[in-house]
């Protein structure tokens, strides 16, 4: 019996949907024409809230009713256009056989999408997205009215990511919003929109967004395969979609891009990428992700190449002073006295003496601090995170040093490796490398520098087993892609890039066909 | 999807061939050689790459022959299931002593540079796990793991060439002057540093373009011999023959003698970038003796071989009682080294031979 529900678990997927199936069977029933007993299948079948709105009302001298849901719907609509122009109709015209047809195409002729429908499975669903349904006596069809609206947050530029030169834009939680500010950049007939519902509760809208002819068909099909295994009750974030596609759930690096900005989706799905934009986040995923990508910003593209590569040296150079700068401290304090030089030597020693910790002690202590401040700051309104930056990062940081209980170097060296977490680009790689540190401490504090070394040979060897998709993640480094190097480390031209990213699968190779750089090829 | 798991390119292959081979045999190698061949040493280094190329040859004439089996497989079809695990397990043994051994040697050097006052176990067991974790992920990971580490030994050669500027050309002269006798002996002191092809039974079979294991495989020789010499001409030439044959590591002290106007003690340094060197054939050989294993065993899970074999691969580790000793192991490991490379490919070819001719059918 155990073993049955066991191995019941493990082939539950193939029979819930089969379930599925046979419910949707029954869900067959369609609409009868006696107008009390629809409304009360639709009422019921909705399941009674009280934010089912149903409306008697009149067309044409013949009894109707009106069904939706308040709050998700733009009622401004329903009231001005729609039953303001049904009530104005004072009869069908006697040779209309089809009143329905004669409503959505002579009286609501306002442009908005309508179309009619008799099973009341289908209509449920319709109003749960925010339609409304109209049934009318005597008629086995409901009307659908496409009325979505309500109120939703504007377009803002989002916080994260904000970028001095670029777009402005961000995404909202509205996938149709999302969806068209992604369209409004790509106006090709091959940009590709798949859409699906997941979740068997929040029926969430999940849109699959990928360049025809460039996405790699394998990888596409791989997501939309991945994506439509997924079975769960609800999912309220991009994050959920997230973890449940990704290869490895158990490695500590963010293996699918997340990004609110759609001038960077748009960049990577020129790049072959696919998009999955999720209903209710702002956060649209991009995948496959390489590991570089989490250090590359817009800016780097839309300023001037030199300036950019010096940004993303920089970058380089902060997530190594994020990850190693506390254990190099730790390293140097415990081991290689040798390599200071003589007189800061001296004055490392004077100061410790006096100090009760040791360098590991010290320097857990320090980081623990930073994480519980960057904690708290991360809660906060504005207004009081200041406050708490003032009293956290300065009081503490005075008071600590003042009561003899660390050494001034180790509060420089965990402020600068503090600051340096916050280069990161992307949100979900800061909070990942932020974590490597504390393993690398310990590991300094046992073996130096080797240690350290150690320490970065386990990551990337981590890093290298890493795939997002199929797709290396260390690429363009491993395996190595010769042709990529010009957009890894720096950032060359942006019209020296006439190929696309070797270590995302794509169709279509050429990105530049042209430019006024280049003697124009003669062929 | 799974199916690639164990594939590599030829490419790669080439960067396999030299994870597994340059190790720490770069740092002794110099003195080690100038001790027999003197100034020509240079010479011995040149002729000491015949074995890898006569290896590499010898290999693939059994390996063309089973190009789908691996090492474990093939000797079983040969020599019948119980000699073929036999001389697998010997494989096996080989390949974790090796790793067991260069750990060691790496540990020591480690030891006495760095960490005068850490056991040796302590080290030991780190330098294993991270060869350990290597060694439990699969072929396409090793390689490319290989791949990028090779260009991280880049660097590791960018302080070689800073001390080229010093090489006194004189210690060279007379070319040839230590007599042809000698010159082999040094060259036949180079064969420690230079296994590494017999990787190739465990991995041949992994490669997808099989035509370009030759090629790739003399590549890997070439690039490995260039590096090899660079280091003897440099330890030659900075030093003489007659103050290189007492350094027990001569690169080690040609980093003291460098004096770089930032850079204090590039030693320091240069140990740090050599510890992504040298683990690199701890780590394959580990891998190869894993991998065989499993097929030995026919045990599918090679985390819990890695595991298994971590503690008896310490405990190897641990049996030289210093260095010089482990040294001496390591010339030991030789032998069998260039049995494996030569001897067992050309006798498990005769008995395939005679088995074909006895019986006139075999696959």
């Amino acid at each position: 019996m155990l073993l049955k529900n066991i191995f019941g678990k493990w082939s539950r997927t193939k029979n819930e949907k089969q379930n599925q199936i046979i419910k949707s069977a029954k869900h067959q029933t369609t609409l009868t024409g006696d107008l009390e007993k629809d409304r009360q299948v639709l009422f019921h079948g909705l399941g009674g809230s009280v934010d089912i709105v149903q409306r008697k009302i009149l067309i044409g001298k013949k009894q109707a009713f009106l069904i939706y849901i308040e709050g998700i719907v733009d009622i401004d609509l329903i009231n001005k256009e729609i039953l303001s122009r049904l009530q104005r109709l004072q009869e069908f015209p006697a040779q209309t056989d089809n009143p329905l047809e004669y409503i959505g195409k002579k009286v609501l002729s306002s442009g908005r999408r309508f179309m009619s429908n008799t099973l009341v499975a289908d209509l449920l669903v319709e109003i749960l997205l925010g339609r409304t349904v109209i049934l009318v006596e005597g008629i086995k069809e409901g009307l659908i009215l496409e009325t979505r609206g309500g109120t939703r947050r504007s377009i803002e530029e989002p916080p994260t990511e904000r970028t001095v030169r670029g777009s402005r834009e961000g995404f909202t939680e509205d996938i149709g919003v999302n969806l068209a500010s992604i369209r409004r950049r790509i106006k090709s007939p091959r940009l590709a929109i798949e859409t699906l519902h997941i979740g068997e509760r929040s029926f969430t809208k999940v849109a699959i967004v990928y360049i025809s002819d460039i996405a790699d068909p394998k990888i596409v099909q791989e997501i939309r395969h991945r994506i439509s295994k997924i079975e769960v009750d609800g999912i309220l974030a991009s994050g959920y979609i997230e973890r449940f596609i990704e290869d490895h759930p158990w490695s500590l690096f963010p293996q699918i891009y997340g990004t609110e900005r759609p001038d960077k989706v748009v960049a990577n799905l020129l790049e072959g990428r696919i998009a999955i934009v999720v209903d209710g986040t702002p956060f649209v995923l991009v995948a496959p992700a390489v590991f570089l990508q989490f250090l590359q910003g817009s800016e780097d593209y839309y300023e001037r190449a030199i300036v950019g590569s010096v940004a993303r040296l920089v970058r380089y150079l902060a997530l190594m002073i994020t990850t190693t700068s506390t254990s190099v401290y730790i390293a140097l304090i415990t081991f290689h006295h040798s390599l200071l030089p003589t007189d800061l030597l001296l004055a490392v020693a004077e100061n410790r003496e006096q100090l009760p910790f040791t360098p590991l002690a010290e320097a857990l202590f320090m980081e623990v601090v930073i994480e519980i401040l960057r904690e708290a700051g991360l809660r906060l309104p504005t207004s009081v995170g200041q406050t708490l930056g003032v009293v956290g990062g300065i009081v503490i940081g005075q008071a600590v040093l003042a009561a003899r209980l660390v050494s001034p170097l180790i509060v420089v060296t965990v402020s600068l490796a503090a600051v340096s977490s916050f280069v990161f680009p992307n949100y979900s790689m800061a909070l990942a490398v932020r974590l490597i540190k504390f393993p690398m401490m310990i590991l300094a504090a046992s073996f130096g520098a080797v240690g350290i070394a150690v320490g970065w040979l386990l990551v990337t060897i981590h890093l290298v087993s890493l795939e997002s998709l199929g797709v290396p993640y260390m690429g363009p480094l491993s395996p190595m892609r010769y042709k990529d190097l010009g957009d890894t480390f720096v950032v060359s031209h942006i019209w020296k890039h006439d190929k696309r990213p070797a270590s995302i699968p794509h169709i279509d190779k050429r990105r530049i066909k042209g430019s006024p750089r280049e003697p124009a090829n003669e062929e | 999807m799974k199916n690639n798991k164990n594939v590599i390119t030829s490419k790669q292959l080439i960067f396999m061939i030299i994870g597994a081979t340059i190790g720490v045999g770069i740092l002794t190698l110099a003195s080690t050689i100038a001790r027999e061949s003197r100034q020509d040493a240079w010479i011995s280094t040149i002729i000491g790459a015949l074995l890898p190329v006569a290896g590499l040859f010898t290999i693939n004439l059994i390996t063309s022959r089973y190009p789908d089996h691996t090492f474990a497989e093939f000797s079983e079809t040969i020599l019948g299931k119980w000699p073929g695990k036999a001389l697998s397990l010997l494989f096996i043994l080989y390949a974790l002593i090796f790793a067991s051994i260069v750990t060691r040697i790496f540990v020591s050097i480690l030891k006495m540079y760095l960490f005068p006052m850490t056991p040796i176990w302590a080290l030991s067991a780190l330098i294993l796990f991270v060869a350990a974790y290597l060694a439990s992920q699969d072929a396409r990971v090793l390689a490319r793991v290989n791949e990028l580490m090779f260009f991280e030994a880049l660097v590791l050669f960018a302080f070689l060439i800073g001390s080229a500027f010093q090489i006194d050309l004189t210690f060279f002269q007379p070319v040839g002057g230590s007599g042809l006798l000698n010159i082999l002996k040094g060259a036949y002191h180079t064969a420690f540093s230079y296994l590494g092809i017999e990787l190739l039974l465990v991995i041949s079979p992994m490669v997808r373009n099989k035509r370009e294991i030759i090629k790739a495989g003399l590549i890997a020789i070439i690039i490995i011999t260039f590096i090899y010499l660079l280091v003897v001409v440099i330890s030659t030439g900075v030093f003489g023959p007659d103050v290189l044959e007492r350094l027990r590591f001569a690169l080690m002290v040609i980093q003291k003698t460098y004096t770089a106007p930032v850079i204090e003690r590039a030693e320091f340094f240069f140990i740090i970038f050599w510890v992504f060197v040298a683990f690199r054939p701890a780590a394959n050989m580990y891998f190869a003796s894993r991998y065989t294993a499993q097929k030995v065993l026919g045990f599918n899970s090679p985390g819990i071989l890695t595991v298994l074999l971590f503690p008896l691969a310490l405990i190897i580790s641990l049996v030289p009682r210093n260095l010089e000793q482990a040294l001496h192991y390591s010339s030991i490991i030789g032998f069998f080294g260039m049995g494996f490379m030569l001897m067992v490919p050309v006798f498990l070819l005769l008995v395939r031979f005679i088995r074909m001719s006895l019986g006139g059918k075999h696959g």
